[in-house]
């Protein structure tokens, strides 16, 4: 953003200066700056920065997932990885989940905003029952 | 591990039975409360501190808490998993544990690692004694 235009104890100027918004308005009373004037185009840029800077951390999405994935279950062979980040067209992390052996078995994405997993009951049960065949075949420590 | 602890020999066979494992799959860690079958006093507790697995252990109860694995537990590497070990002592340093998973034991890791795999199960824990 450009550097601001200040309006000094308005009044009259506050509605001359609004016509013009190609830079950022400060306002000020008793000599002190107390809001700013911006275009509805800077307004909205700077929502889209704030959503944009408001995501969860990949600790976080790490966390999401495995309580999604795992429940309370211990001793599932399923080990999660690091989480990439997809910026588009939704932002969110990728949690890769593997067998012991390294297999890629399923992938859960979990929202950089609102942190909501992208697993259904159904799809967990599957992920598990993959996880169990696997481990009674013998292919993969349990 | 924590039945033997306290005196009561139960078979794996058995104990799948009870706590309703699946291979592979696992157990789901509240069901811990099903070992009171085999009269054992099972207080399941979530966000417990390290003073009451201090006191748990002094009182010779059997302490089973729930983590989730990091590289920096003996035998985990990368692998990052939810999983239950049997603390034996606390240290200033190091928190000794068996771990079911690996052939040796016990094993010690540094206490920062282990309170950080531990609160990654919000500090839960199952205190196992004998029922009076």
């Amino acid at each position: 953003m450009n550097e601001p235009k200040q309006v000094k104890e308005t009044g009259a100027l506050y509605s001359a200066s609004v016509t013009d918004l190609s830079h950022p308005i400060v306002l000020e009373h008793d000599g002190r700056p107390v809001a700013a004037l911006m275009s509805i185009e800077e307004y909205e840029r700077y929502r889209a920065l704030l959503k944009e800077h408001r995501r969860i951390s990949v600790l976080e999405a790490r966390r999401a997932a495995d309580r999604a994935v795992f429940g309370d279950l211990v001793g599932c062979a399923l080990s999660s990885g690091e989480p990439v980040w997809v910026p588009a067209p939704e932002p969110h992390w990728r949690v890769p989940y593997r067998s012991f052996d390294g297999r890629l078995l399923a992938a859960v994405d979990v929202d950089a905003r609102t942190r909501a997993v992208s697993l259904t009951d159904e799809e967990r049960a599957a992920l598990l029952k993959q996880v169990e065949r696997l481990a009674t075949t013998g292919n993969v420590p349990a | 591990m924590a039945l033997a602890q306290l005196g009561t020999v139960v078979t794996q066979a058995q104990l799948a039975q009870t706590l309703g494992t699946r291979v592979g799959v696992g157990t789901p860690f509240s069901r811990v409360e099903r070992l009171v079958r085999w009269n054992l006093h099972v207080r399941p507790v979530r966000r417990a501190s390290i003073d009451d697995l201090v006191a748990s252990l002094a009182a010779d109860m059997a302490v089973i808490a729930a983590i989730t694995t990091t590289s920096g537990l003996p035998g985990w590497g990368n692998i990052r998993t939810q999983h239950t070990v049997l603390v034996v002592s606390v240290g200033v340093e190091r928190i000794v544990y068996h771990d079911p998973a690996l052939a040796h034991g016990p094993v010690s890791a540094l206490r920062a690692e282990f309170l950080l795999a531990w609160s990654e199960m919000d500090e839960r824990v199952a205190f196992l004694s004998r029922d009076h």
